[in-house]
């Protein structure tokens, strides 16, 4: 039998970590494409991620899985529909000291929408304990302003064992949400 | 809600507990109602009434007595065996009474610790810090408005004040201290670890709960099944029967999991009619995608949750 590839996205806002947490668990040192920033952002970052990052993962019986790292800047959005194609899933990274983390958060829920409605998605808050707001439950408030409820959590993405823990509640959203035929986002809470 | 019943007051002496009860509103540790029930959280009787049958029976049912005090009149906190308060009434001693019975109160429910901080922690209670201390141990800080608690020790070090009576004074309100640390992080302990697999007694468990927020990342590694079973009950809501059933998990794992949730105000009951029957529902089998990721990540699967799992 041929092996099987699989690939899971990671997308986000500039210095949210998409590198970074992909080299917390690829076993290949992660494929970078950074280059110099040049739209106006040079002040925040020197370099960027202008394509992709890269990083996989050899599973058993030869199968494969293939870690990809979005474009930060938003003049590459053209290239994210043709990449989550047949995607497992998606992280998305905020960085929590950006000038407006809930609008970077909306941005990206919007143009992955396709995405997150086939298979599911994750959020990790980057950089908290540098930038105490919003807080983890204004992001909550802010998803139920839009209707919307994804799992989200701050992470420190440097840690191997938080970008794990992203990937099991990614896995596990997505299969509790298979168990589910009948939608039940219209609860009424007393 | 705790309730205060009065038993032999003079007529203008329950109209001074009633005005002092309402000016009360949001001042004391738990949020008190005056209510002439049978079944109430203390009585504030004249001793002239002690030994009658009525005191007896609101008593055996519960009741916590506090002694009105005439003749003494320096004191307004607990004497001897039982509570009691200066007559006449005054705002601030009816306070630290009202503040002491609603931790005996606590201590009443053997749920210690948890059941204070449930009172210290409602939207009435008036102080903004409190120190916690148990036995000989050092004092824990809780500043419910600012939601953090101070505690010189690892948290696991606590695990004494989930079996002992704890003791509640207000605090002075200090600068915060340097291990000044997330709230969430004192009542996920202690809501998981206080129940032994069985409910807190406010935890109603036939109502349907759902999740409204995830538990942070280092709570959900505490026992390999909790993040499906938080992924389930976001999804929908339902009863822990309902939940018992589509996990498939251990009562007493998927109930220490509902009491920490509560705890830290990230699940909420809601409306039976929103809650789809559990027919309707296939228990999630673990997709064998993601089950070779998990693998290869070392990430336990948690479907198969069973008596094996071990809090790490």
């Amino acid at each position: 039998m041929n092996p099987k590839e699989y690939k899971i996205i990671l997308t986000g806002s500039m210095d949210a970590g998409k590198t970074t947490a992909i080299g917390a668990i690829s076993e290949i040192a992660p494929i970078k494409t950074d280059v110099a920033t040049t739209d106006g952002l040079s002040n925040q970052k020197q370099t960027t991620t202008v394509a992709l990052d890269y990083g996989e993962i050899t599973l058993e019986g030869g199968d494969r899985l293939r870690l990809y790292g979005t474009p930060g800047q938003k003049r590459f959005a053209f290239m994210w529909e043709v990449l989550s194609r047949g995607a497992l899933g998606l992280v998305i990274l905020v960085d929590n000291c950006a000038a407006d983390p809930l609008r970077d958060l909306a941005d990206y829920l919007d143009t992955f929408k396709d995405l997150i409605e086939q298979s599911g998605v994750v959020i990790g808050v980057s950089r908290t304990e540098i930038a105490a707001h919003p807080n983890i439950d204004e992001y909550y408030e802010f998803l139920r302003g839009r209707n919307q409820s994804y799992p989200l959590f701050a992470v420190d993405v440097r840690r191997k064992e938080d970008v794990v823990m992203l990937l099991q509640v990614l896995f596990t959203s997505i299969e509790a949400k298979g168990a589910d035929p009948v939608s039940s986002s219209a609860a009424g809470y007393v | 809600m705790l309730y205060l019943r009065s038993l032999g007051l003079t007529e203008d002496e329950t109209d001074t507990l009633l005005k002092i009860l309402d000016r009360l509103q949001g001042k004391t540790a738990a949020c008190w109602q005056y209510s002439e029930s049978e079944r109430v959280t203390a009585v504030l009787f004249d001793p002239q009434v002690e030994g009658s049958a009525n005191l007896r029976q609101l008593t055996a049912d519960g009741a916590i007595p506090i002694r009105i005090a005439r003749e003494d009149a320096d004191s307004g906190i607990p004497t001897g065996s039982g509570l009691c308060l200066d007559a006449p009434i005054r705002v601030m001693n009816l306070r630290d009474v009202l503040d002491a019975v609603s931790v005996q109160h606590s201590v009443f429910k053997k749920y210690y610790f948890a059941a204070a901080l449930r009172d210290l922690l409602h939207p009435g209670a008036g102080a903004l810090r409190y120190r916690i201390s148990c036995g000989g141990s050092p004092s824990l800080t809780l500043a419910p408005k600012d939601r953090t608690y101070s505690w010189p020790h690892g948290i696991e070090l606590l695990d004494q004040f989930l079996t002992q009576p704890v003791t509640v004074e207000r605090a002075a309100d200090e600068p915060a201290a340097i291990d000044v640390r997330p709230l969430d992080e004192l009542l996920w302990f202690v809501g998981s670890r206080s129940g032994h697999g069985e409910a807190l007694p406010w935890v109603e468990l036939n109502e349907p709960y759902q999740l409204l927020r995830w538990p942070s990342m280092a709570a959900l590694r505490g026992v390999p099944g909790w993040p499906r079973l938080a992924a389930l009950w976001f999804a929908r809501p339902c009863t822990l029967r309902d939940m018992l059933i589509i996990s498939g998990f251990p009562r007493g794992e998927v109930i220490d999991f509902l009491n920490a949730c509560l705890m830290c105000q990230h699940a909420r009951a809601v409306q039976s009619a929103a809650v789809n029957q559990p027919a309707q529902a296939g228990k999630p089998n673990p997709d064998p995608r993601f089950s070779k990721i998990r693998t290869r990540l070392g990430i336990a699967d948690g479907a198969s949750l069973g008596h094996e799992s071990e809090r790490v």
